[in-house]
């Protein structure tokens, strides 16, 4: 019995230690002092945030509208690339 | 688009490279969308430049046209999304137009802002709901940007400013915050949202100096009915949360806002969301 809580508490560790969220994006249990109420509000959803990797869509160089972009690529002589979606790329919503 | 070839570091390296990226929302050139004529025309133009030169078309598609703006190549969306298809297109064109790799010509900069043209006394908040795995939604963590009023925010000011006074927040500004509380899924229209129920709940747990400044606790739940695709599906968003409010009392502004879901389950999996204030220059 031992050996395997000692198991469990190893995988709780682990597991706590590779995920970036652990599991404080989601605890049933709210906290209960009020003391410490918004510190563990905002440390959590400061937890939730977008990662860099996450957010590699703003390396990229993006022109403001289509027509910026054809003033750019006539006067330095490259191709547009268009995509078009429906809902929101910069969001995520789409 | 986002979380697969967009996200690769070969594919943003040959974009700042060789082109000049660009993204279109379908909805902003239709109907009472915000893009002017002008715009508007540049955007069909392309579309149907892709159909003359009997090239493929589409609403989500990938375009590529020559530095004078002809159409010259394309792609469905499925195609260009993934990674080993897209380069292809991109190294092809870019012997084909023979583009020498150059500085990128935009400053790349967050696409993720607050709203501009806010009221003065308007609050922006930002929302960030992020899967937890189990499915159900697309994964991967999406955002919103959510503006109240002052009218709107006021609904958080304390009918009496004493410790252990409670009340309901107007539902219409609830509902205007929870519409959003669902991960990533195809369908982001939130006027098609239907709530089983929603409520958001506030309580003064400290007031501090003479009278100047308190401290809610916020407390809330919800179940939402948000179709996966924009057609009809049994999907349901449900969400247990807890929050803060500080707020100036002597001057009726919030200082700090934070809400966060304590449980939340969709399309049988789970996801989390957190949503708070966001400060702004003063001149937004």
């Amino acid at each position: 019995m031992h050996s395997r809580s000692h198991l469990n508490t190893v995988i709780v560790a682990l597991v706590w230690a590779i995920s970036p969220l652990g599991t404080s994006a989601e605890t049933k249990k709210p906290i209960d002092s009020d003391a410490e109420l918004p510190a563990w509000v905002s440390k959590r959803i400061a937890v939730l945030q977008p990662r860099p990797e996450e957010k590699r869509l703003d390396e990229i160089g993006w022109a403001d509208d289509i027509r910026h972009a054809l003033q750019l690529a006539k006067k330095h002589r490259r191709p547009v690339f268009l995509f078009t979606h429906d809902g929101r790329i910069n969001l995520g919503r789409c | 688009m986002r979380a697969g070839p967009l996200s690769k570091p070969e594919v943003i390296k040959l974009l700042n490279a060789h082109f000049v990226p660009v993204y279109a929302v379908n909805e902003d050139y239709h109907g009472e969308g915000p893009q002017p004529t002008e715009e508007r025309r540049e955007f069909t133009r392309i579309y149907r430049g892709a159909l003359d030169g009997k090239l493929s078309a589409g609403t989500v598609h990938v375009y590529l046209t020559s530095p004078d703006g002809k159409v010259i190549d394309s792609m469905h969306v499925a195609e260009a999304a993934r990674t080993e298809k897209l380069l292809a297109t991109l190294k092809r064109n870019i012997g084909r137009l023979g583009v020498p790799a150059g500085e990128t010509l935009v400053k790349p900069k967050p696409q993720s802002t607050p709203p501009t043209g806010m009221a003065n006394d308007a609050v922006a908040l930002h929302l960030v709901s992020r899967a937890l795995g189990g499915g159900g939604s697309w994964g991967g963590v999406v955002e919103n940007w959510v503006v109240l009023s002052s009218k709107e925010w006021a609904a958080f000011r304390p009918p009496v400013a004493k410790v252990g006074e409670e009340w309901r927040i107007d539902p219409e500004v609830s509902a205007k915050l929870l519409t959003h509380f669902y991960p990533s899924t195809e369908n982001n229209d939130v006027s098609k949202n239907v709530f089983d129920h929603q409520r958001l709940e506030a309580k003064v747990i400290a007031v501090d100096g003479e009278g100047e400044t308190a401290t809610l606790r916020l407390s809330g739940s919800l179940k939402m009915k948000h179709t996966f695709y924009h057609k009809d599906d049994r999907n349901v968003a449900q969400a247990e949360m807890v929050g803060f409010v500080q707020l100036d009392l002597s001057t009726s502004t919030i200082r700090e806002f934070g809400l966060i879901t304590t449980e939340a389950t969709y399309g049988g999996g789970k996801f989390a969301v957190g949503l708070r204030l966001v400060a702004l220059p003063k001149n937004q």
